[in-house]
């Protein structure tokens, strides 16, 4: 592993456990992390298994849950958007967040929600509300990730 | 990493077609549903509309 990854792998495990602090609804780094994962490893089976690991192992701590499933496949899906973008922006930060709405609110709808399109529209409404955190957190993560890795880069020069 | 994304396509499929299928009901009165419209099969997607003149 060169040492840039390992950088990159020990910031990872570290942003991915800042789940366990308290925080509002939402304004979790899940998505701004996978997101950084896609875009920041050159190994791809890096960028998907190793936030991953560290989720599987957070969600250990803080208790699984029905959506878990679906939080991980939209995890993933976000992972593989982060390979083809190739860049952290707002625009990209935002179609993560609509894809992160999109995959775990599919989750609820399956699990808990008529197999209707009333269901289907109902639950994304009531949805709708939590996706506004959602953005924020998102938008607020994705550039403390990214600005505070360039820095401890940009400190670590003499590693690299 | 390609099965991965492979998965994930399929996965994506399957969402946008339980969305698609998913049949559209009406809440009556007395709690009972009238179908407006019954759920989609996969060969609905390639059946011809038929023109109303």
């Amino acid at each position: 592993m060169k040492n840039q990854e390992k950088l990159l792998a020990i910031f990872v495990i570290i942003a991915t456990f800042l789940r366990l602090i308290p925080h509002p609804l939402n304004f979790t780094p899940i998505t701004s992390l996978a997101l950084f994962s896609g875009v920041m490893f050159s190994r791809k089976w890096m960028s998907v298994g190793i936030p991953l690991v560290a989720m599987i192992l957070s969600d250990m701590v803080l208790g699984f849950y029905s959506i878990s499933l679906w939080v991980y496949i939209a995890f993933i899906s976000i992972t593989i958007f982060g390979w083809f973008i190739n860049k952290m922006n707002i625009n990209s930060i935002l179609l993560s967040s609509i894809i992160f709405f999109i995959v775990s609110n599919f989750g609820v709808w399956v699990l808990g929600y008529p197999h209707t399109i009333e269901g289907l529209l109902l639950c994304y409404t009531m949805a709708i509300p939590f996706f506004g955190y959602s953005i924020i957190g998102d938008l607020f993560w994705g550039m403390t990730i990214k600005y505070s890795f360039k820095f401890i880069q940009n400190k670590l020069t003499w590693i690299f | 990493m390609d099965i991965l994304i492979l998965i994930i396509i399929l996965l994506w499929i399957w969402i946008a077609y339980e969305m698609w299928k998913a049949p559209l009901l009406r809440e009556n009165p007395d709690g009972s549903w009238t179908t407006i419209k019954e759920s989609r099969k996969i060969m609905d997607f390639f059946k011809k509309k038929s023109k109303i003149k």
